[in-house]
């Protein structure tokens, strides 16, 4: 066991932001923290990492209270940011010394992660012979994406042992997207311990096997994703027919979820009443071109717990 | 508070040291600075001499004396100086007063005095000076002479009633008057060593005092102020805070941004050294320089290693405990647009400090002060950075009004540092509009309420 927390709790004079929070990393991986916005996931890292105090509850590394100034955490701040008016060498130098990495390792990570990321011409200026050779780039020079990239090798320059990674997808194009996706798969393969804040549920679904999500404070839903989905059985029918097929639907009185070109989602109870329902369209006569019956997708599960709470409150 | 609430300052002094130093503004500054400094010395020598070419040279060319007094006196001898080599005095006994205004009206000389000395009933010699109508000399010109001959003939009559030179010199000396009290032991008290009231000389070098702290403090704290708010604006605080502490991050701001005001001093001192010494070499009797730096040196009654180690120690306490105050209010407001908003707080405290500086110079000047308000002054944290040092080189506070006012000042300055430990966490993160004074103290409140730092699982 290598990251536990528990009862992590916050409070804001008398509101209640972060409410008993526990979960553990057990092993190598990403850990999902889901929650719609305000659900207290920013503050409950920020207390992860020290750097807000708690108002009750631990933080363990390896057995130990966690102490972020004196181990290698990497972190990309959801609401990111560089300074605008200085060198971006100048500023990951800095940031590597803050992590105690040597300047001269910095640099060999530096260009490497330059590299890796795309980012290389905005780091070494060229020389063209016989010009001038050219300012180092400031960061207000930048595009939010190439700055993203910037924060994401600040992040990774101590080869961190718990990387955090809050939102990081957030506002870049497919291409960037692959590309940070690439990263985070390599840091896993690395053995790395990562925690992940994503409203992209199909990204979770790609990198996380234990999630948490939360709710105005709560932990609302914890586990395994694979026993989390298993838990909900198999009651997502997708149907597509040559011909309608709305009177047997209103036979067996199922709610429709979606309706789309390529098919409608219903809702089933069970695996037998999805049978049934496929023995009637055989029967009928509707020529079924597509079906398919599966567990909801975390996407469901998420609106389903979250909206539940906001419903309750 | 932990060791590792500093742990990382090193790092956070570097690299606000190296962009300070790297800013365009910075170099600039530094740069203009250096070249005033460089210049300063010959074009004040310069001025000097040109002034002083003229002030030598009198334009009065002929001085016709009338006394009617009838003592002894050989006015020939008047005016030996050396600024009237071409003056012409005239001893004009002959005829009466009239008679001589009206020559010296149809002379058509313009450049011609003519003074009427006279013993009046009432008990007093009176000196008239007259220029005709015509005349060029202005005011200016004929006061200069007015006092030397006045000085002249004031020793010249007591010559005449055969007072000797020595008895002249004993009977010359400066009267000086004061009030003493006696003691509860029947004897009288000890002189004192602090002055009540200051020369207008020295009423200038406390306002320069004053204005160089002013710069110190001002420039130091905007520079910590403007740091914190980007750092908040632009979100990098958030990167920062997983690897240094609230309060390193505050005390590597500050050290930076004080070092940079002396290496800029530093530098402009050193310019300065440099012109005087090319002045000194070039002109060889310095051309001045000496005499200049005298007249300004010899004010600080109190400059000694010892008195110069206390006011830089006062000093560094002073823009600490500005820059504390700076780093609060900074830290309180969210966007750069807002932070002149923000300021507000700091700007007042250090105005009021600073003023009240300047109102004890000028009270001191005009004789209205006394040892109260020169204490309150001195021992007021807000003041006595811009206060103690100056007061303290010019010899007009002793050392133990300047160690209280260290103890006192560092007091408060370790409170503000505890108050700002308290409340500077929830201040870096938070994000909204400026935060005022009711709400930051609300915030330290609350974190006395729920355990502060102490619950911190690190």
């Amino acid at each position: 066991m290598s990251l536990e927390v528990k009862n992590l709790s916050k409070k804001y004079g008398e509101k209640t932001v972060v409410d008993s929070l526990s979960f553990t990393l057990e092993k190598p991986g990403v850990y999902a923290l889901l929650g719609t916005n305000g659900a207290g996931k920013t503050t409950s890292i920020r207390m992860i990492l020290g750097m807000l105090a708690n108002d009750g509850g631990q933080v363990l590394w390896q057995g130990r209270p966690i102490d972020p100034m004196n181990m290698n955490v990497g972190y990309l701040a959801e609401e990111r940011g560089l300074y605008p008016k200085y060198a971006l060498m100048d500023q990951l130098l800095y940031f590597a010394k803050l992590k105690g990495v040597p300047k001269e390792t910095a640099k060999e990570r530096i260009a490497y992660w330059a590299g890796r990321l795309e980012v290389e011409e905005y780091l070494y200026p060229k020389k063209t012979k016989g010009k001038k050779k050219e300012k180092p780039k400031l960061a207000e020079q930048l595009s939010k994406g190439n700055q993203q990239k910037i924060q994401l090798m600040a992040a990774l320059l101590s080869e961190p042992e718990l990387l955090i990674l809050d939102e990081p997808l957030s506002g870049l194009d497919p291409v960037n997207t692959d590309i940070f996706k690439g990263i985070i798969r390599e840091e896993m393969e690395k053995g790395k311990y990562l925690i992940m804040s994503s409203h992209q549920m199909a990204t979770i679904e790609e990198f996380c096997e234990d999630i948490t999500i939360l709710n105005r404070g709560k932990a609302v839903l914890q586990g395994n994703l694979n026993e989390i989905k298993k838990s909900y059985g198999r009651v997502n029918m997708f149907v597509k027919c040559d011909n309608p097929f709305e009177d047997i639907i209103q036979k067996h009185n199922m709610p429709v979820i979606n309706n789309t070109p390529d098919g409608k989602q219903l809702r089933v109870t069970g695996e037998a009443q999805a049978l049934d329902f496929l023995s009637d369209l055989l029967a009928s006569d509707k020529q079924v071109v597509k079906f398919e019956l599966r567990e909801p997708s975390l996407h469901e599960i998420f609106v389903e717990k979250a909206g539940a709470t906001h419903e309750e409150e | 508070m932990r060791k590792s609430d500093f742990t990382g300052w090193r790092e956070v002094f570097g690299f606000s040291l190296r962009q300070g130093v790297m800013q365009s503004s910075y170099k600039g500054f530094l740069i203009f600075m250096c070249v005033v400094m460089l210049a300063l010395m010959p074009v004040m020598i310069l001025i000097q001499n040109r002034g002083a070419g003229k002030e030598d040279e009198s334009r009065v060319t002929k001085l016709t004396v009338y006394d009617e007094t009838k003592l002894p006196i050989d006015y020939t001898q008047a005016l030996s100086q050396e600024r009237y080599a071409k003056l012409q005095v005239i001893s004009g006994t002959e005829g009466d007063f009239e008679e001589h205004v009206r020559a010296l009206e149809e002379s058509g000389e313009s450049t011609e005095l003519l003074v009427h000395i006279v013993y009046e009933e009432a008990g007093y010699f009176n000196l008239t000076f007259v220029k005709a109508a015509n005349a060029e000399l202005k005011d200016e010109d004929c006061s200069r002479l007015m006092e030397d001959f006045e000085s002249f003939f004031g020793e010249a009559k007591l010559r005449a009633v055969d007072v000797t030179g020595e008895q002249m010199a004993f009977i010359s000396q400066d009267v000086e008057t004061q009030v003493r009290y006696t003691l509860e032991n029947g004897e009288i008290a000890p002189k004192k060593q602090e002055q009540e009231s200051i020369s207008q000389e020295e009423y200038f070098i406390l306002l320069g005092g004053i204005t160089v702290v002013i710069m110190i403090v001002s420039v130091v704290g905007s520079n910590i102020a403007t740091s914190i708010v980007t750092e908040k604006s632009t979100r990098v605080v958030e990167y920062l805070m997983i690897n240094v502490r609230p309060m390193a991050l505050i005390v590597g701001k500050i050290l930076a941004s004080l070092l940079l005001v002396l290496i800029q001093f530093g530098a402009m001192g050193a310019c300065y050294l440099i012109s005087s010494g090319i002045c000194r070499a070039l002109f060889g009797d310095g051309g001045g320089v000496d005499m200049m730096e005298a007249s300004v040196f010899s004010r600080f009654l109190g400059l000694n290693v010892i008195n110069i180690i206390f006011a830089v120690a006062v000093i560094l306490l002073g823009v600490l405990f500005y820059s504390i105050i700076a780093g609060l209010a900074g830290a309180s407001v969210s966007k750069l647009e807002e932070m002149a908003e923000g300021m507000k707080i700091y700007q007042m405290v250090m105005m009021l400090g600073s003023y009240f500086g300047i109102f004890m110079a000028i009270m001191q000047m005009f004789g209205a002060s006394n040892d109260i308000l020169l204490y309150i002054g001195c021992l007021l944290p807000v003041s006595a950075p811009f206060t103690v040092p100056v007061y303290l080189l010019l010899g007009k506070i002793g050392l133990p009004v300047t160690l209280l006012s260290i103890v006192i000042l560092a007091a408060f300055t370790a409170l503000l540092f505890a108050f700002t430990a308290r409340v500077y966490e929830a201040l870096i993160f938070y994000n909204g509009n400026v935060m005022k004074i009711k709400d930051i103290i609300g915030i330290a409140k609350s974190r006395k309420q729920y355990g502060g730092k102490e619950d911190r699982q690190a």
